[in-house]
Formats: C-alpha cells, sequence, structure tokens
C-alpha cells in the first residue's frame, strides 16, 4: 500500500465509526468526493483515503457532532464562505487576528465595519502569513492584492495560496489544491498554505 | 417566484421554442426547448427534447422525454421514458417507467418501479427499489430497501439500513424462479452497511455491523462486527468476525 494512504477497513477500525456514519457524512459532504480514492487489491477494489486529511476530518467531526447538526458541519467545511461578519474590535478581541495585521490591512484596503467573511479571510491569511516571519509587510500588500483581483473566482472552490521566491524576488501563486507544482531550479517555495483549511480554521474560531 | 410575470410554453403538435424563465411548459406533441429551462412544471405528454440545463419545482414525463443537460427539480416523475445526459438533483424521484442517466443522481427520496439505469453514483436518504435498475458507481443511501422484482445491479452500496428481500406481491414467484434462475437477483461488488438483510443477492464481499444472508445468497466474503446469521439456503464462502 502506498504511504499516506489507509485503507476503509482500517481507518474504521481506528475511529470505531461504522460503514453506515461514513457514508451519511459522505452523502452530507462532510468528507469530500476526491478522498475517496479506489484502487484494485488482490481482494478486488478498496477503497483509501488520504490518512492525515481523513483522521484529522473525522476527529473534528466527532468532537463537534454534538454541538453542530450534520448541515452546519457540511457549511463549516465547504469552501464557500460563511454569512459571517465581524466588527475588528470583535477580531482583536477574540485574539483572531494581532492588532499590527490590522492596522496594516487597515491602512491598505480602507476601513469598513463590520467586516464580511471575505475580508476576515484576507486579514487572517494575511496574519497568518506574517507571524511565520517569512513574509515582509511589503510582500503582504502583494498577498492582499492577489485575493483582490482573483477572489471572485475563488468562491467554492479549493485552492492553495503559494508563496515563492527567487533570488530575492518574491511573488504569489493561487492554485487549485491537489495540484501539483513544478518549479525552476532556483526558486524556493516559502510556504503553501491551503485555503480551504484556513477558511474551516476560521470558521471554527467565529463560530 | 413571481409567476404571474411568467409566460408558459404550451406544445400541442410540433413545435420548438426557446427556453429562458417560464412558469409552465406542456408538451402534448413533439416539442423541442432549444436552451436552458427555469419553469415551475414541466409537463411532457408526446415527445421532448430539451437542449439544455433544466431546474423546474415539478417535472412529469408521461411520455418521451429527452435532457441534454444537467436536471435540478423538486419533484419528478417518470411514467414513461426519460434520459437525461448529466446529473439529475431532485427532492423527491419516482420512475414507475424507464429512465437512464448518464451522469450522477442525487435526491432526498428515491422510488424506483420500472427500470433505471445510473452511470455514475446515486445518493439518497432513502432508496426504493421495486423493479430492476443498474448503478454502475456508488449507490448511497441511509436506508436502502429493494425487493427484487427483476435484475438489480450496483458496483458499491453503502448506508445505514440495507434490506433487499425477494418480491414477493406474485404467488408464483417460485415457480417462475425455476424456469428462470438468475432472473430477480442483486449483484453487487461490495456491499457496507450497519444493518444488513439480503435475499437472493451476488456480492463479493459484504462488511457490516450486524448481517443477515437470506436464502438464495452467494457471498464470497462477509466481515462483521456484532452479529452474523446465515440462512441453510445461502452459500458463503468465508466469514469472519472484526
Amino acid at each position: 500500500m502506498e504511504p499516506g494512504l489507509i485503507s476503509k477497513k482500517e481507518l474504521l477500525e481506528l475511529t470505531g465509526i461504522s460503514y453506515g456514519q461514513l457514508y451519511r457524512w459522505k452523502r452530507k459532504q462532510l468528507i469530500p468526493e476526491e478522498w475517496f480514492i479506489r484502487k484494485s487489491t488482490f481482494t478486488g477494489q478498496e477503497t483509501f483515503f488520504p490518512k492525515d486529511k481523513i483522521l484529522i476530518r473525522i476527529d473534528k467531526i466527532l468532537n463537534m457532532k454534538e454541538d453542530l447538526s450534520l448541515d452546519e458541519l457540511a457549511d463549516m467545511f465547504s469552501p464557500n464562505a460563511a454569512e459571517l461578519s465581524l466588527t475588528k474590535e470583535d477580531l482583536i478581541k477574540r485574539n483572531i487576528v494581532t492588532e499590527v495585521s490590522l492596522n496594516f490591512y487597515l491602512e491598505q484596503t480602507g476601513d469598513s465595519s463590520p467586516f464580511p467573511f471575505e475580508r476576515i479571510l484576507q486579514l487572517f491569511v494575511l496574519d497568518k502569513m506574517l507571524k511565520t516571519g517569512e513574509m515582509s509587510l511589503d510582500e503582504g500588500k502583494m498577498l492582499l492584492q492577489i485575493f483582490q483581483d482573483h477572489y471572485a473566482s475563488l468562491e467554492g472552490k479549493k485552492f492553495d495560496l503559494m508563496f515563492v521566491r527567487k533570488l530575492g524576488i518574491s511573488t504569489f501563486l493561487l492554485i487549485e489544491s491537489d495540484s501539483r507544482v513544478y518549479l525552476e531550479r532556483n526558486t524556493k517555495i516559502v510556504q503553501r498554505l491551503n485555503l480551504n483549511s484556513c477558511i474551516e480554521e476560521l470558521k471554527l474560531q467565529i463560530g | 417566484m413571481d409567476n404571474q410575470q411568467r409566460s408558459s410554453i404550451n406544445i400541442n403538435g410540433a413545435g420548438t421554442a426557446t427556453g429562458g424563465s417560464v412558469d409552465e411548459v406542456k408538451i402534448n406533441g413533439s416539442g423541442t426547448i432549444t436552451s436552458d429551462l427555469d419553469c415551475a412544471s414541466f409537463f411532457c405528454n408526446g415527445t421532448s427534447n430539451v437542449r439544455g440545463n433544466v431546474k423546474a419545482e415539478r417535472i412529469k414525463v408521461n411520455g418521451t422525454a429527452s435532457f441534454q443537460g444537467n436536471v435540478n427539480a423538486g419533484k419528478v416523475k417518470v411514467y414513461g421514458t426519460c434520459d437525461i445526459e448529466g446529473n439529475l438533483t431532485s427532492g423527491e424521484v419516482l420512475v414507475s417507467g424507464s429512465c437512464g442517466i448518464k451522469g450522477t443522481v442525487s435526491g432526498e427520496s428515491i422510488e424506483i418501479q420500472g427500470s433505471v439505469s445510473i452511470a455514475h453514483d446515486c445518493e439518497a436518504e432513502s432508496f426504493r427499489g421495486l423493479g430492476s435498475f443498474s448503478v454502475d458507481g456508488l449507490l448511497n443511501a441511509g436506508t436502502i430497501d429493494i425487493e427484487l422484482y427483476g435484475k438489480a445491479r450496483a458496483k458499491e452500496i453503502g448506508g445505514e439500513k440495507i434490506t433487499v428481500k425477494q418480491g414477493r406481491r406474485f404467488g408464483i414467484g417460485k415457480l417462475i424462479r425455476s424456469f428462470f434462475a438468475g432472473a430477480h437477483e442483486l449483484h453487487a461488488g461490495t456491499i457496507e452497511g450497519d444493518e444488513i438483510y439480503l435475499e437472493y443477492t451476488r456480492a463479493k464481499v459484504v462488511r457490516g455491523k450486524n448481517v443477515v444472508i437470506g436464502e438464495g445468497c452467494e457471498i464470497d466474503e462477509v466481515e462483521y462486527t456484532s452479529d452474523l446469521k446465515i440462512s441453510q439456503d445461502a452459500k458463503v464462502r468465508g466469514h469472519k468476525k472484526i
């Protein structure tokens, strides 16, 4: 078996969930279709999952299904933006972003209150990147620019944000998740951020 | 929706109309709709052909309808013949006639009394199969209730409660069966669920919590977590408790 994959049987044993639950979650789109990887084995067809992703996801579902309905959970995992907004005071008070990032963001894009989800996400990603210590404020401007230009076409899709640098020159890319990128020799990937997990993380913090 | 503002399409005889947003579409002879259609109701009593995607609250097909795109509806009833090139998404689906879908089917409840073939996956909260059907992907439903009155086939079946029984509406079923052995059977690759009851089913693997393998079954391997019953009239090559 390929590393990084887990068979359905092992998954159920490990997590203690039943076939019924797994299929229900698939129907409710709590587990994306792409994670069901069908392969031929000597016993016939078997289904495998990307191990890390599915274990994290099932852990989340099991932890939260007491408090949220399956439909609410599905909303949280969907790449569609939530119908949420927060004021900037809330963002600081609830520790969602740092004040430095917020002020920089306001300088760049102007004020608006309350913040719609789209802007909270931009700010959240900016904050995350600044916190890594690998991105400068100037580069942060580029990050906001790429979001502003392309956010509309991201709606409902799964995207990664890639930050690359070559010999002191940096740039950002937005690419569809799970696609491979090949780079020239001197280019270095500084960060690759899965926007969908950022959205999930953010929805969790807000909700 | 403001239905008063919307016009209707009525085709009696032979005719062609463009789609768009309309209230009611009625086709009594032979009609073609040349683009995407958004309507409250779609009735076809003759032959119709829609060259686009259809969104409707109600669809009823008594004659022959062919949809070249995706169909999205609150309720779909097919008493005649219906072909869908794309995906079918609907709250309720009832097929008494025959229906072929080249894409996936998803709905709240699906009932099949006639014959249906689905080229990809089929998902529903409740699936009732009384006729013959084939699903070339995964049949995934909360409750799956199959009464065998014809040939049923699915590549994979998954759900919470899966029940497959021999059709008992005709008293001479047993006699007919002896003439046409293999006619009224379910064929599946894998069947996985929590509560599984099977009759006259041929499958490679059955996996579940509580599993009953009834008469007429031929199963290569059964894996169960709490309980397994095997009828004397069933063939099971191997089983193990996990």
